[in-house]
C-alpha cells in the first residue's frame, strides 16, 4: 500500500516535469527512491521517537562538562562585572538621566562569553568566497575589546561560505553578463517598483524564476531576509494561523510576528506534531469569538541551515493536503543545491511543486548574488506585488545581481548546453556525500542528512568552539563555528558547507586536518559512544529498514532505455565539464570511464555491488563506509559515478 | 591496601597538592553543575508542556477561544476539522487591501535603461525621470562603475555568507569606515538592504516596556521595527513639535524623582519625512533630548546627499554634531545609488547590533561591489558635495517656483482648488496631493484616489515626464499612507527641463481637476 502511494507520488513528480530531459529522468529515480522508504517507514515511528529532541541524544558526561563550562564562564563573568562596576565606573555607567542603552543582563553573554572568543567570527577575507579564501589575520586591540586587521593573510580552504554551486568564484560568477547589466541597467534603481518603475532586468528574472520552479508567477525582493520578513504579512494576517517549524530561520519568525497571525510552533521536522497542532488549531478556532480561522499557513525550510537536515516534505505535504492548509517552503539553502536539476527539495523528495503553495528562496547561497523570491500562483503573486508594503515600498535588488542570477538559472536549466550547471549540481552532491561519509568514519558526531551540503559537527563545549576554529585556521582550513544564540546552549557545533568548487584533494586535506584537530580536542564522540549512540544520532537514512527498502526499490525500477540514453548524454556532459576547473577529479575520472566502458557493464557492476550490500546486511555489517555507499545507491543519481567512486574508495 | 595504592598514585597526589582554593572552586562548580542537572531532569518530564508554553510566549496571550475545546468529544472535533474550509490564499489578510489590489494593478512600469535623470520607460524613450531619488546624480558615474568592476574582479559578485561567517570582506570594512568618517560618527555598521535597517535597529535597542515616540508618516520599516520591539509606542503629528513636547512631558511627569531610570526612551524621526516631505527640526529634538533625556533615532535615508552645505545630511543642515544624535540610520538606495543600509553611532551602539541586529546577523552580507559603490559615491560627495547639493537646491527652487508660483517659499501650498503641494521648501521630495483629505479609514475612497493618481502618472508619461505614486499599503498600525504624487528632484536635472515638467504636471492636474 505504502509502496503504491510512493509510486503515485513519484509519478506525480514526473508528470510535473513533462519536458524531462536527461537530468529529469534521473530525477525520477531519485524521487522514487527517496519517497519510497520515507512513506513506508513513517508509520513505524513510535510516539517516543516523535518527541525525542537532539538534546536527549547528548551523552551525559558531555552534557555535564558543557554545563560545567558554562557555569564557570558565568561565575567568572559575574565576578568581572562586579569589579568592573566597582572600579571602572565610567565604562559601566551611562549618561546621567538615561537608562542604559543596553541592559547589563542583556549583553552579559556578549561581553563575557562572545567577546572572549570573538576572533572565531567575522573574520574578514580579501578574496572571493570561493573554495580557497585569503583570511585577514587580526590581533586584539589595546583595550582587548576589538580586533584590528593586520597585514598578514592566511590562504585557507573555505568550508564556511554558502557557495554551494561555486558561483561565488570569479570564473563562474563575474562575466560579461554582469558588466553589461551594470552599464545598461545601473548598479541600483533608486525608485520603488510600484507607483514608479521596475528594472526590466528584475522583471525578466521574475519570469525566469517562475518558469524554473514550475509556478505561474514570482516576485523578487532585494534581500532574502526581507523576503520572509516583509512578504509573509501580505499572505496571512489577523484571523489566520501560522504553523512554524521549531527551528525556522529568524527571518521567518520576524515575518510571522509582523503578520499579526497567531503563531503555533510544531516539533522540528515532525509531521506528526504538525498534524496534532493543526488539528488543535482548527478545533480551537479564533480566540474570543471561536470563529473558524481564515487560513492556516505551514512554514518550513527545505534544508535547515544549522542542522543540515532535509525537510520531510512528502509527509508534510500529505498533512497539508489532508486538512486544506497552505504550505510555504523556504528553500534558501536547498534551491540549486538539492535535486538532480537543482530545483530544490520538491524535486529531491519527489513532490509536485504544485503541492507546495508558496516556494521561497534566496539568491545569496547557490547563486552567489543577493536577493530573494517568492513563487506561487498568479493571483497570490498579484496580491503580494500590489499590496505588500515590503515588496514595493522598498528598493528592488540590484539589476546587476538580477542579471547574474538569471544567467545562473539558465545554466542550471542547461540552456547554454554547456552542461556546467548539471555538473556543478552533481559535483556538490558527490562532495557532500563523500565528506560526510569520511567524517562519520572518523568518528565525529554529525547531524543531518546525506545529500545535504550542510554538515554540522557537534562540539558541545564552549571551550571547544574556539579551539576548533583556531586550530583549523592554523592548519589553513576556515570553518564556521556556531554557539548559543544560533543554536541551543549546549549544542554548539562547527558547520561545514560543502561547495561544488571543492576538489577531492581539498576535501581530503580538510579531513586530515579535522582528524588531527579532533584528536587534539577529543571530539570524536561517535567513536567513544559506540554503535548504539551512533545509530540514533546519525542521519535518518542509515535506518536499517529504510536502506533495505531503498535497495529494493532501486531494483524494482531497472534503468529504462531513456535513462540509459540520458546517462550516456550525461557522461558526455561530464567529459566537457571535466575541462571546467570547478569539477572534481572524481568527475574527470568518472567521465573518462564513462567514455571508455560501455554503460551496460557498469550497471552490472552496480548490481554486483548491491549483492555485496545485501551480504553486508545479512551479517549486520554496517561499516560507515558501507552506509555511505548504500545511500548513494538509494538515491539512484549519477549511478555510474558513485559506483566507480566507491570502488576507488574501497581500493 | 588498594586505597593506599590509590592515594599514593601520582595523579591523586598532584591533585591533592593543588591547594585549598582550587578545591573550593571545584566544589562550587560541582554543586552548580549538579543543580543544573537536577533542573534538567525536571525539564525532561515537562518537555511537552514546556514546548507549548514556548508557543504562548510567541503570541500575545489569548484566553482560550472556545474555552470548552477540551470538553468536545472526539467526534465533535473530527466534525469540526472536516468542516473547516480555508479562505483562498490570495485573499487579502487585511480588509482595506481588497480594493487596492485592483487600483494598483498595472502600476509597475518597465524601466529598460538605468534610472538616470532621463530614462526609457515602457514604450516611452528619453523620459524625464522625477521618480528616482538619485539626488546627487551619482548613478551611472564612471568612477563608481570602474571601481565596482575592480572590486568584482577581486571579490567576485556575491558575498555567499553572513558577515559573521566569512561574508565580511575588507571592502565592507572600508565602506563602514568611510561612511562613518563622512557622516562624522565614531563607528558604523552596514546592512545588506536599506529597509531592513530600522526594522532591525529598533528592536535591537527597544524592548518590552521601553518607549518609542514616532513621527506620523514615517516609513513602513520604522513601523515594522516598532511592532517587533513590543515597546510602548506613541505617534505625534508630522512637524508638530509642540505635540511631541506634550507627549514627552506627559511621560516625564510620571517619573519618580531621583529614581534610577530603567526605561529606554527614543524619538524616532525621518530627516525628510517619506510621506509629507517635511524636514525634521533637529535643533528642537536635540534640545528635547537634553532636557527630557530621550534618545534620538534619526533616519537620514532621504537627507544624505541632499541636505547640508556639503550633502552630509540633516546634522550638517542644522550645524550640529553627529554626536548629538544617538543613532543614525540610512538607506544606501537613495543618494548613494547602491543597495544596502547603514547605521552609525557610538561604538556601543554599533557593536551591540553586530550580535543583535536581526537583519545583520541572519542575512548574507551585501555583495562587496555594492559596498564599493557606496564608497565611491561618498568619495564623489566628499569632493563635489558642495557643488552638487547647491545645484540640487537650485533645482528644487526652480521646480517649486514653476509649480507653485510666487508662494513657493511657503512650504505647503495650495496650487489649485483641487491640489496642494506638501513638503519643506528645501526638500528634494515634493508631494502633490488632493486638497481635501481623504479619510484614512475609508479604504474604498483611498483606492479610488490611488487609481486617479495613477491615471495622472500615466497621462504624464507620453508628455515625457515620469513621477512616482508612492504605494500605499495598510500598515500594521492600521493606517494607510495618504495618496499623492511624489516628485524627486536630482542634481542631474536641467533647470529648463524642470520648468517644462512643472508646466506639464500643472496641465495634467488641471485636466484631472474635476474627476473624482
Ligand atoms: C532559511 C533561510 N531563509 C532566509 C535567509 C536569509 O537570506 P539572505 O541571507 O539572502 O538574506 C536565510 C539565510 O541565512 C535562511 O537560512
Amino acid at each position: 500500500m505504502a509502496r503504491a502511494h510512493a509510486a503515485a507520488l513519484g509519478a506525480a513528480a514526473t508528470s510535473a516535469q513533462a519536458d524531462a530531459d536527461a537530468a529529469g529522468s534521473l530525477a525520477r529515480s531519485a524521487a522514487t527512491a527517496k519517497t519510497g522508504p520515507s512513506a513506508s517507514v513513517a508509520p513505524a515511528k513510535s510516539p517516543a521517537d516523535v518527541h525525542r529532541s537532539q538534546e536527549d541524544e547528548v551523552p551525559y558526561l558531555i552534557l555535564f562538562m558543557t554545563y560545567a563550562s558554562y557555569v564557570g564562564l558565568i561565575v567568572i563573568g559575574y565576578v568581572r562585572d562586579l569589579f568592573g562596576q566597582l572600579f571602572k565606573r565610567e565604562e559601566y555607567g551611562t549618561e546621567a538621566g538615561f537608562a542604559p542603552l543596553v541592559n547589563g543582563k542583556e549583553d552579559f553573554y556578549t561581553r563575557r562569553m562572545y567577546q572572549r572568543i570573538q576572533d572565531c567570527w567575522a573574520r574578514p577575507i580579501c578574496s572571493t568566497p570561493g573554495a580557497w579564501i585569503d583570511v585577514v589575520m587580526r590581533r586584539a586591540s589595546r583595550d582587548r575589546k576589538t580586533l584590528c586587521s593586520t597585514n598578514a593573510r592566511a590562504h585557507c580552504l573555505n568550508l564556511g561560505s554558502y557557495n554551494y554551486l561555486g558561483y561565488g568564484e570569479i570564473p563562474g560568477g563575474v562575466n560579461d553578463v554582469v558588466y553589461d547589466a551594470m552599464h545598461n541597467f545601473g548598479i541600483g534603481v533608486p525608485a520603488p517598483a510600484l507607483g514608479a518603475c521596475q528594472s526590466a532586468a528584475v522583471t525578466s528574472l521574475e519570469r525566469t524564476v517562475a518558469e524554473f520552479l514550475g509556478k505561474e508567477a514570482a516576485v523578487v525582493s532585494g534581500m532574502g531576509f526581507a523576503t520572509n520578513a516583509q512578504l509573509i504579512p501580505a499572505l496571512v494576517g489577523p484571523g489566520c494561523v501560522i504553523l512554524s517549524d521549531a527551528l525556522n530561520h529568524s527571518s521567518i519568525v520576524v515575518g510571522a510576528r509582523l503578520s499579526g497571525a497567531r503563531i503555533r510552533v510544531f516539533a522540528h521536522n515532525d509531521a506528526h506534531s504538525l498534524e496534532a497542532e493543526l488539528r488543535e488549531a482548527i478545533v480551537e478556532g479564533q480566540p474570543h469569538s471561536g470563529e473558524p480561522w481564515n487560513k492556516i499557513l505551514i512554514i518550513v525550510e527545505g534544508v535547515y541551515s544549522m542542522e543540515g537536515e532535509v525537510c520531510e516534505l512528502a509527509e508534510i505535504v500529505a498533512v497539508k493536503k489532508k486538512y486544506g492548509a497552505y504550505l510555504y517552503l523556504d528553500e534558501a539553502h536547498s534551491i540549486g543545491a538539492l535535486g538532480a536539476t537543482g530545483r530544490g527539495v520538491t524535486e529531491y523528495a519527489g513532490v509536485n511543486p504544485a503541492d507546495v503553495d508558496i516556494l521561497m528562496g534566496t539568491f545569496t547561497k547557490s547563486f552567489g548574488a543577493v536577493g530573494g523570491y517568492i513563487a506561487s500562483d498568479q493571483c497570490v503573486i498579484d496580491r503580494v506585488r500590489y499590496t505588500a508594503a515590503g515588496c514595493v515600498n522598498t528598493y528592488p535588488m540590484s539589476p546587476v545581481c538580477a542579471r547574474h542570477v538569471e544567467w545562473v538559472f539558465h545554466q542550471l536549466d542547461d540552456r547554454d548546453r554547456s552542461g556546467i550547471g548539471g555538473a556543478k549540481i552533481k559535483s556538490l552532491r558527490d562532495n557532500s556525500i563523500y565528506f560526510r561519509q569520511r567524517l562519520e568514519e572518523m568518528g565525529l558526531l554529525i547531524y543531518g542528512d546525506y545529500d545535504s551540503p550542510v554538515i554540522p559537527i557537534m562540539l558541545f563545549q564552549p571551550g571547544k568552539i574556539a579551539a576548533f576554529s583556531r586550530e583549523c585556521l592554523k592548519r589553513q582550513v576556515a570553518v564556521v563555528v556556531v554557539g548559543f544564540p544560533a543554536t541551543p546552549l549546549i549544542l554548539s557545533r562547527a558547520r561545514i558547507c560543502i561547495s561544488a568548487a571543492h576538489t577531492r584533494e581539498d576535501l581530503d586535506m580538510a579531513i586530515e586536518v579535522f582528524d588531527e584537530v579532533s584528536e587534539l580536542l577529543q571530539i570524536k564522540y561517535r567513536r567513544k559512544l559506540g554503535a548504539s549512540a551512533s545509530s540514533s544520532s546519525s542521519s535518518r537514512i542509515t535506518d536499517h529498514s529504510k536502506v533495505e527498502a531503498c535497495v529494493r526499490n532501486e531494483r524494482l525500477a531497472p534503468p529504462s532505455r531513456a535513462e540509459q540514453v540520458a546517462a550516456r548524454n550525461d557522461n558526455h556532459a561530464l567529459v566537457e565539464a571535466a575541462g571546467n576547473e570547478s569539477s572534481s577529479p572524481a568527475y574527470q575520472k568518472a567521465a573518462s570511464m564513462a567514455l571508455s566502458a560501455p554503460y551496460q557493464r557498469r550497471s552490472t557492476k552496480a548490481n554486483g555491488a548491491m549483492e555485496e550490500l545485501d551480504h553486508h546486511e545479512i551479517h549486520g555489517d554496517k561499516s560507515p563506509d558501507c552506509v555511505g555507499f548504500e545511500h548513494r545507491l538509494c538515491n539512484g543519481v549519477c549511478r555510474s559515478v558513485s559506483v566507480s567512486d566507491t570502488m576507488t574508495l574501497r581500493a | 591496601m588498594p586505597l593506599t595504592f590509590v592515594l599514593e598514585s601520582a595523579t591523586v597526589q598532584r591533585w591533592l597538592s593543588l591547594g585549598i582554593h582550587f578545591h573550593v572552586i571545584e566544589a562550587l562548580a560541582l554543586v552548580m553543575t549538579v543543580y543544573f542537572l537536577i533542573q534538567r531532569s525536571y525539564k525532561l518530564q515537562s518537555k511537552k508542556r514546556k514546548s507549548s508554553s514556548g508557543q504562548q510566549q510567541l503570541q500575545q496571550r489569548h484566553t482560550r477561544g472556545r474555552g470548552d475545546a477540551q470538553t468536545l468529544s472526539e467526534q465533535e472535533k473530527a466534525a469540526l476539522i472536516a468542516s473547516w474550509r480555508p479562505a483562498p490564499l490570495a485573499d487579502a489578510p487585511r480588509k482595506a487591501e481588497m480594493d487596492l489590489l485592483e487600483a494598483n494593478r498595472s502600476a509597475v512600469l518597465q524601466l529598460s535603461s538605468a534610472a538616470m535623470p532621463r530614462c526609457d520607460v515602457d514604450n516611452h524613450k528619453n523620459v524625464l525621470n522625477l521618480a528616482a531619488t538619485n539626488f546627487a546624480n551619482v548613478l551611472g558615474d564612471v568612477r563608481v562603475e570602474d571601481a565596482c568592476v575592480r572590486t568584482m574582479q577581486q571579490f567576485g559578485l556575491g558575498s555567499c555568507g553572513p558577515r559573521g561567517f566569512y561574508g565580511t570582506t575588507t571592502e565592507h570594512m572600508r565602506c563602514e569606515e568611510v561612511f562613518a568618517k563622512w557622516t562624522g560618527a565614531p563607528e558604523c555598521i552596514s546592512y545588506s538592504f536599506g529597509s531592513s535597517v530600522p526594522s532591525s535597529v529598533i528592536p535591537a535597542f527597544c524592548k518590552r516596556d521601553d518607549l518609542v515616540v514616532c513621527e506620523e508618516g514615517c516609513n513602513f520599516s520604522i513601523q515594522n521595527g516598532v511592532t517587533l520591539s513590543r515597546s510602548i509606542v506613541k505617534y505625534f503629528k508630522a512637524g508638530d513639535y509642540d505635540e511631541l513636547e506634550q507627549i514627552i512631558q506627559h511621560v516625564v511627569a510620571r517619573d519618580k524623582p531621583r529614581a534610577r531610570m530603567t526605561q529606554r526612551r527614543f524619538v524616532v524621526v525621518e530627516a525628510i519625512n517619506s510621506t509629507y516631505g517635511t524636514i525634521a527640526r533637529l535643533d528642537k529634538l536635540v534640545e528635547f533630548r537634553n532636557k527630557y533625556k530621550f534618545r534620538i533615532m534619526l533616519d537620514e535615508s532621504y537627507s544624505l546627499g541632499a541636505l547640508g552645505a556639503s550633502g552630509r545630511g540633516l546634522v550638517e543642515h542644522f550645524g550640529l554634531q553627529r554626536a548629538d544624535v544617538d543613532i543614525t540610520m540610512a538607506d544606501a538606495g537613495n543618494a548613494l545609488c547602491s543597495v544596502g543600509g547603514f547605521c552609525c553611532g557610538e561604538p556601543t551602539v554599533v557593536r551591540h547590533q553586530r550580535l543583535s541586529g536581526a537583519g545583520y546577523c541572519f542575512s548574507a552580507a551585501q555583495p562587496p561591489f555594492l559596498a564599493t559603490a557606496c564608497v565611491e559615491a561618498i568619495h564623489i560627495l566628499e569632493q563635489e558635495g558642495k557643488a552638487r547639493t547647491d545645484k540640487l537646491r537650485r533645482n528644487v527652487q526652480v521646480f517649486r517656483k514653476a509649480l507653485c508660483g510666487e508662494f513657493f517659499t511657503a512650504g505647503a501650498v495650495k496650487i489649485s482648488d483641487a491640489w496642494k503641494v506638501d513638503g519643506d521648501v528645501l526638500s528634494p521630495l515634493i508631494f502633490i496631493r488632493p486638497a481635501e483629505e481623504t479619510s484614512c479609514e475609508n479604504a474604498a475612497a483611498l483606492a479610488q484616489q490611488q487609481r486617479r493618481l495613477l491615471n495622472i502618472r500615466d497621462a504624464l508619461l507620453p508628455r515625457g515626464v515620469m513621477v512616482a505614486v508612492p504605494h500605499q499599503a495598510e500598515l500594521y498600525n492600521g493606517s494607510l499612507s495618504i495618496p499623492g504624487l511624489r516628485i524627486a528632484i536630482s542634481a542631474g536635472h536641467e533647470a529648463e527641463d524642470l520648468e517644462f515638467a512643472a508646466a506639464e504636471v500643472r496641465a495634467v492636474l488641471s485636466l484631472h481637476e474635476s474627476e473624482r
